[in-house]
């Protein structure tokens, strides 16, 4: 039982997609102006990512080794389209915001690499585990670089005001500058943090 | 082994055919919502604009659309251009409303990529109350009879040229007594 | 004019990594040197054109006609793996260097979102075809370009005595920001 828990934990924090393994980070630096956006790009890559897992771990006995990759990209597509037009119907202040990072989760590293390197090898359970914990993971990462630049950017969290009228907002934060040193200063303070907690 | 390409060609005929199928349905289920929804947010445009508005009919010019409106019992009210400006980080897209006597009436900006905090000033009240109630036979000109925002002079900028553009192509085409 | 506006805006002032965040892993990954991000650069550059141009002849001719754009994703992005594996077999036997120089990252080029971004943006801006291949070469020649500045800029860095935790992507992410910052200098200068 213990190693089924692993495969969930894992995403958290020791394989944190984001900060541990550095993929998937076009999105993260591209729609995290807003705690809000952050979470909706992470929720849309935990959706692929789970159906993906799921899919392929399936079909992975009956898929030659030698055309793996086009179908995978095929699974990954389409769940990606299906996600594109659902957050189009439903969610359009989302899907506009977005825009064309919604597509590109096709080839978003999480996604292909948790296919790659953990469904094709191993039963379902074992592989949802896998997505719940990194689609949480990245959701999590995805927020929290949202929720920090939205607070220092524009003095709010999730659009509620928190750091009051006074507050004059450094709006370098919101802009592509503002986005790499945010996230670089993130990475050397998890590095840190990691070490100091004995996780390597 | 021997027929694996023949058993490979057809996985993955399989699965994209699979695909295939599925999103064509879940497009036949989002494509109406998706259709009427822009449909939706437009009059509800249009009505902020224009509360008395009946029917528009819709005209290409260039590459924008501008919507003629009229009340119920036919009468011209004024036009709506679905229009475009050259900002500091790209194209802004927005809605010009102009009344039956050649005013503006109201302005939306759909999108923009301008700096926050500085070029996006052109979605607020503070620009946008410089432009409201100018006339197309105003100049329409910065410095002459309204101002960009300093700091922000190439999105307000880009916005007033734009604004000047799509004046003479009303004036032009709608305006005519 | 207007060419040379699409050049202008897609090298300096949209560059496609430093303001329009597409391909940040290799450049994460690949800009420890400077002679190999010159050859990522040059494979993207090539791939994206050829892959812009398969997509924009696609998507008029099969996927419009019939109504299939929501296929789009799915169809660009099986053409760029095709496109890719073709790219990496020339690779392979005619330079055999360059092909041990970029491992692992040719196969990724797949995978890198600037090939789908550019095809994916070439349609839905509406370029013609020749706007469409002026763009990509010039996305590419962008694209190189940050990854020769990251590069070099990295070589220097390993000089750099700095905490640990800071080594790598971090301080890569914080030099990107500051590159970032010059490339702004550009924008609003030319519009499309």
């Amino acid at each position: 039982m213990s190693t089924l828990a692993q495969e969930f934990s894992k995403g958290l924090l020791k394989e944190n997609p984001t900060f541990r393994l550095l993929l998937g980070m076009c999105p993260t630096l591209a729609i995290t102006t807003s705690a809000f956006f952050g979470f909706g790009m992470g929720v849309s890559v935990f959706f692929v990512l789970l159906c993906s897992n799921i899919v392929i771990s399936v079909i992975r006995n009956f898929v030659p080794d030698k055309v793996r990759m086009p179908a995978y990209i095929l699974v990954i597509a389409t769940f990606v389209t299906i996600t594109d037009m659902v957050l189009n119907a439903f969610v359009p202040e989302l899907h506009k915001a977005l825009g064309i990072f919604i597509p590109l989760i096709v080839v978003n590293c999480i996604i292909m690499g948790r296919a790659e390197a953990f469904a094709r090898k191993n039963n379902v359970i074992r592989s949802i585990l896998d997505a719940l914990g990194m689609g949480v993971g990245v959701t999590m990462s995805l927020t929290l670089v949202g929720i920090i630049r939205e607070l220092f950017g524009a003095g709010s969290i999730f659009g509620y005001n928190i750091m009051g009228t006074a507050f004059e907002p450094m709006g370098v934060l919101a802009t592509p500058p503002g986005a790499f040193i945010t996230l670089g200063i993130l990475l050397g303070l998890f590095n840190y943090a990691f070490k100091r907690l004995g996780i390597e | 082994m021997r027929e694996s390409g023949l058993r490979m060609a057809l996985t993955l005929l399989i699965i994209g055919a699979i695909c295939g199928g599925l999103l064509s349905m879940v497009n036949g289920f989002t494509a109406p919502v998706i259709e009427e929804r822009a449909m939706t947010e437009f009059l509800q445009a249009l009505e902020g604009f224009f509360p008395e508005v009946e029917d528009y009919e819709a005209q290409e010019i260039g590459d924008e659309v501008f919507y003629y409106c009229t009340d119920n019992s036919g009468n011209f009210i004024g036009v709506v251009g679905q229009v475009k400006a050259d900002g500091y980080g790209g194209k802004i897209s927005y809605d010009l409303a102009v009344n039956n006597s050649g005013d503006i009436i109201g302005m939306r900006i759909s999108s923009h990529g301008e700096t926050p905090g500085i070029g996006d000033v052109i979605t607020r009240e503070e620009f946008q109350s410089r432009v409201i109630g100018l006339n197309y036979a105003d100049p329409i000109s910065p410095g002459v009879d309204v101002d960009t925002v300093s700091g922000a002079t190439i999105s307000t900028g880009g916005m007033l040229s734009s604004i000047r553009r799509v004046m003479d192509i009303i004036g032009e085409n709608f305006m005519t007594n | 004019m207007h060419l040379l506006a699409i050049i202008f805006v897609a090298i300096l002032s949209n560059n496609i990594v430093l303001s329009q965040f597409l391909g940040i892993c290799p450049y994460l990954g690949v800009t420890k040197r400077i002679d190999t991000s010159v050859g990522m650069g040059m494979a993207v550059i090539f791939v994206m054109t050829m892959a812009a141009i398969v997509t924009w002849v696609l998507d008029l001719f099969l996927l419009q006609p019939f109504g299939l754009e929501f296929l789009r994703t799915i169809a660009f992005i099986l053409v760029i793996a095709g496109l890719v594996q073709l790219v990496e077999m020339i690779l392979k036997k005619t330079n055999p260097a360059l092909f041990r120089a970029l491992g692992i990252y040719l196969p990724l080029i797949t995978t890198n979102c600037t090939i789908l971004g550019v095809a994916l943006l070439n349609v839905q801006s509406g370029h013609n075809i020749i706007e469409t291949v002026v763009y990509s070469i010039a996305t590419g020649i962008g694209f190189t370009l940050a990854m020769v500045i990251m590069a070099g800029i990295r070589e220097r860095l390993e000089l750099v005595n700095m905490s640990n935790y800071l080594k790598g992507a971090a301080v890569t992410l914080v030099s990107a920001g500051i590159l970032s910052l010059a490339f702004m200098g550009f924008k609003g200068m030319v519009t499309l």
